[in-house]
């Protein structure tokens, strides 16, 4: 440093006093979009993520065309042809009724996703409505709201969707109702936790004295502030409901037959693991990779949301 | 401390409550009553098989004597098996309490191992091997994991017996299927309490002592990342149990598990609304009873209110 | 007379996702044997990075000695092994860290936790290091010790704790204490108690210390010598009346300027000086403390100033103490 200082030819008007020119630039900032633009690109950056992403939009394109691409109908059964292993007239092979496995997977795959998002929604609805006028009331309804669910959630949870489906009957309307019952719960807590902490920010009790309504203050600005958790929940959820209803077709108690979801799929492959093993590998797969895929994508995006958690 | 216990037991009550009455009525609202599917019985035996599980009654009194019985500890007789509720759960529960037993203790040991090796050895090769292993333990459910190690250990390898109950060998595959999921959140768990308490500032202080990395991990790191594993043990053990009734299912085990999907297939009336009361007390009294002992593992907790002078 | 401690050029960087910042940049230090030296700023300024980095203890990644070194003893403790190092640290060295509350292992029991590192370094009979340990609590001023030591730390007060923490710094009697802002976390009246104890401990034991603290009032009567830090640098080194009296850094007469004083009306007592220092990630040409100064000059905006020797053991970074500066600005004088 001082050998710089030598070269240098100071003059008489570098030592003027400065006073307030040149001060420091200070600006604080954060805007909303910025942050959600950031988190997409953190989200981009995550090759697991990406990988999951891409199995999950892969699985949705196939869920959709897939049942149409091998000329095979899902329910057409064909005596002469049972419990062909996989070649080049039926690609994953064929059950011990004789229908074509490629096409029931990806018809499984409908039911399967569908009751996965379903699920979600529906949690989704009830969880941030239930969970945000609780917290957003406050006071003895939120203690009694919330004494509600710490009741519920102490109920172990899958004896309770075995009794709603045994109540309401195999079928896809009480997997969604079973499952969205159970769910919402998670999510009702975390939407008030959110709204609690957020309620008494300046910028809420700002709009408040403003006149603004308890309704919009609660969709304007309350909800959009608690995506992030809720969006890291559904990751969860999703594939949990997959999970759950493959367990519970798996068990009888799901969807009911010629309709196969995953959990079907599986569970009639059981029956013939010994000598056709492909009928259990192929449903096995598709929904572990979709297990793995939607784990990925749910991590990525807690991540994302909150780099600081990133380890 | 006792207003805790006391306001977990009466939330613990309501919730028995609700799931006793709960139960009742969606047993009773079910559509074809138990005796259905033996749609051929001429009407004078329904009318006995009727009379003697008191289906005649009207549904309060139904629903009163149960609450009795319940109080009493007598959960009837099941309306398929020529034997007491009380009689299955005596032979059932030993079995799933054993093969629970087994699943816990292997998810707590590779859990607890897997999750430290990741954290101490972070984003190196080790860290890599554990969270892959785990991401598939998550992925994989249960149901399709016994069927993939049935078929390589038992129809490929022929190593172990395929199904049923009796010496240790019987006990591998079902053990290992039970466990692969707790294992997965364990290590997962394990892993970033560990990396949490490895930044805190008394390992700081631990390394200013001069202290070697091992005796940091063993006695600084290690009690105080288990902390957050202690307080998964209710739904570690809840886990295992409902993953019970799949793993029981697939590989024939008379456990509890396997008789309550059979009793929920065959609507048996009695048996369903037992088990479920037994599992959901179990599983209440598993939950209150391992926060007790977190309490107790963690001295800030246990001696809160008696701070020094 | 050799120093104890010596730092030497020494540059510490810390890689984070925004960039690298400099935390430490080119600092030199000298403690002798049985001498007491303030290192002082604010929080942010690199005092605590310095000091960790004697014994390595900062986490790498991110942190990272580039350049420089650290001498105890004769002995280059930056060119050390970790195994070599572990022997050092608690041993030759002690460390008080800023918060007791967090600094101590909260299940286990204070006791073992210093009995712990006099069996680490040689004494395995743990019969005798609890009797030992017993007489440190008794000379940090642990109340009752005998029953101190098998509590935990939460069932201590925060005075307390910090003594706690002393008695593990001194339980190898160490040669060199580093106390790391050892009074932030505890209230006033028990700061003037832990000071007390460490000038005590620094007197009678012979030991050296280097005092890291962003309070000038803590250092007067304490250290013989004191260097303020600012942005990584040390920028005004001297003796403590030197630099409490006649201060030659605009930054230290700001902070000289917010010791709170009985004498002046409350409202008038504290006069922090004003801004935030620089997150040093790429940071701007010139002196960094321009954007605060009050007697920033043209010269400050474009070169960062070197050290001008003011006398033996003085030195300061600073345009003003530049010769030009005071043709210019004939009205300082």
């Amino acid at each position: 440093m001082t050998g710089v200082i030598r070269v240098l030819e100071l003059r008489p008007e570098d030592f003027q006093a400065l006073g307030d020119k040149g001060g420091p630039a200070e600006g604080l900032s954060a805007d909303p979009l910025n942050y959600w633009r950031d988190v997409w690109r953190r989200l981009k950056a995550n090759r697991a993520a990406v990988f999951g992403l891409t199995v999950i939009a892969v699985l949705v394109f196939f869920a959709l065309a897939g049942p149409y691409l091998s000329g095979h109908t899902y329910d057409r059964q064909d005596l002469s042809m049972i419990n062909q292993p996989p070649g080049a007239g039926f690609w994953f092979g064929t059950d011990c009724l004789g229908r074509d496995l490629f096409t029931r997977i990806w018809y499984g795959a409908r039911i399967s996703l569908l009751i996965g998002f379903v699920t979600g929604a529906v949690c989704l609805v009830i969880g941030v409505l239930y969970g945000g006028i609780s917290g957003y009331a406050g006071g003895r309804v939120d203690d009694l709201m919330m004494r509600a669910v710490e009741v519920l959630g102490s109920i172990p949870f899958l004896l309770y969707v075995i009794l709603l489906m045994v109540l309401m009957g195999p079928g896809l309307k009480a997997v969604f109702i079973a499952l969205g019952a159970v769910y919402w719960l998670t999510v009702a807590r975390i939407v008030r936790g959110q709204v609690l902490a957020l309620k008494e920010q300046e910028y809420i009790l700002a709009a408040r004295v403003l006149g603004i309504s308890p309704w919009r203050i609660l969709t304007r600005h309350l909800i959009p502030n608690t995506m992030g958790p809720i969006l890291v929940t559904l990751t969860l959820i999703i594939p949990e409901a997959i999970f759950t209803e493959a367990w519970l077709s798996f068990l009888g108690l799901g969807v009911s037959v010629p309709k196969a979801s995953w959990g079907v799929l599986a569970s009639e492959g059981m029956e013939g693991l010994r000598n056709y093993p492909w009928q259990l590998f192929f449903p096995a797969f598709f929904i572990s990779l979709t297990m793995l895929a939607f784990n990925f994508v749910g991590d990525g995006i807690r991540d994302a949301l909150d780099p600081r958690l990133r380890r | 401390m006792a207003r805790y216990v006391l306001r977990r037991i009466v939330t613990m009550s309501l919730a028995l409550w609700l799931i006793i009455t709960a139960t009742f009525v969606i047993m009773h609202s079910v559509p074809g009553g138990p005796f259905s599917s033996e749609k051929n019985a001429p009407p004078a035996v329904m009318q006995n098989l009727n009379a003697r599980y008191r289906l005649n009654d009207p549904y309060w009194k139904q629903y009163l004597d149960y609450l009795l019985n319940m109080a009493r500890l007598d959960l009837g007789p099941s309306f398929k098996y020529d034997r007491s509720v009380n009689e299955i759960i005596s032979q059932g529960f030993p079995v799933s309490a054993q093969l629970g037993a087994v699943a816990v203790s292997i998810a707590l040991g590779a859990g607890v191992i897997l999750g430290v090796a990741a954290a101490w050895k972070q984003n190196r090769w080790q860290d890599y091997t554990a969270m892959s292993l785990a991401a598939l333990g998550f992925s994989v459910p249960s149901f399709i994991l016994s069927g993939l190690l049935m078929y390589i250990f038992a129809y490929k390898l022929m190593w172990l017996p395929p199904a049923m109950w009796g010496g240790w060998q019987h006990a591998v595959m079902p053990a290992l299927a039970l466990s692969a999921l707790p294992t997965a959140f364990i290590a997962r768990l394990m892993r970033s309490s560990m990396l949490e308490v490895l930044q805190q500032d008394y390992i700081k202080t631990a390394r200013a002592k001069g202290l070697s990395p091992a005796a940091i991990l063993v006695n600084h790191a290690l009690k105080n990342a288990l902390m957050p594993v202690a307080t998964y043990l209710g739904p570690l053990v809840a886990a295992v149990f409902t993953g019970s009734f799949v793993v029981e299912t697939v590989f024939a085990i008379p456990g509890l598990g396997r008789y309550f999907v059979i009793s929920v297939l065959n609507r048996d009336y009695t048996l369903i609304l037992g088990l479920t009361v037994f599992y959901a007390v179990f599983l209440m009294l598993m939950n209150f009873i391992v926060d007790l002992v977190y309490m107790f593992l963690d001295p800030r907790i246990k001696l809160a209110d008696d701070r020094g002078d | 007379m050799q120093p104890l401690l010596k730092i030497e050029d020494l540059n510490v960087q810390f890689e984070t996702r925004a960039g690298v910042l400099q935390a430490v940049r080119g600092i030199n230090l000298e403690i002798g044997p049985g001498e007491a030296l303030a290192l002082v700023g604010e929080s942010g300024c690199g005092k605590s990075a310095a000091a960790q980095s004697v014994l390595k203890l900062l986490p790498s990644p991110p942190a990272r000695i580039t350049r420089g070194g650290v001498f105890f003893a004769g002995e280059n403790l930056t060119a050390m092994s970790e195994k070599e190092l572990q022997r050092v640290r608690g041993r030759d060295i002690g460390f008080i860290f800023q918060d007791p509350m967090t600094s101590l292992n909260p299940t286990m029991k204070v006791g073992r936790q210093v009995v712990e590192v006099m069996y680490r370094h040689g004494e395995k009979d743990n019969k005798k290091n609890r009797e030992r340990a017993l007489e440190i609590f008794g000379l940090v001023g642990i109340s009752n010790p005998g029953r101190r030591l098998d509590q935990y730390p939460h069932q201590l007060s925060g005075g307390m704790r910090q003594r706690v923490m002393a008695a593990i710094a001194l339980a190898c009697g160490p040669r060199l204490l580093i106390a790391d802002e050892p009074t932030t976390a505890v209230d006033v009246t028990i700061q003037a108690q832990i000071m007390e104890l460490l000038r005590d401990l620094q007197k009678k034991r012979g030991m050296s210390v280097l005092l890291i603290t962003h309070d000038l009032s803590l250092v007067a009567g304490f250290a013989r010598r004191v260097a303020v830090m600012y942005a990584g640098k040390i920028i005004e080194t001297g003796t403590a009346e030197e630099v409490m009296n006649s201060p030659a850094h605009p930054y230290t007469r700001g902070l000289l300027a917010s010791i709170p004083r009985l004498e002046v009306r409350p409202e008038e007592r504290l006069a922090p000086v004003p801004g935030r220092p620089p997150v040093m990630i790429n940071p701007p040409p010139g002196c960094p403390f321009r954007p605060r100064c009050p007697e920033a000059m043209y010269i400050c905006a474009k070169i960062e100033p070197g050290e001008t020797i003011l006398g033996q053991g003085r030195i300061v970074s600073c345009w003003l103490a530049h010769p030009m500066a005071a043709e210019s600005r004939p009205e300082r004088l």
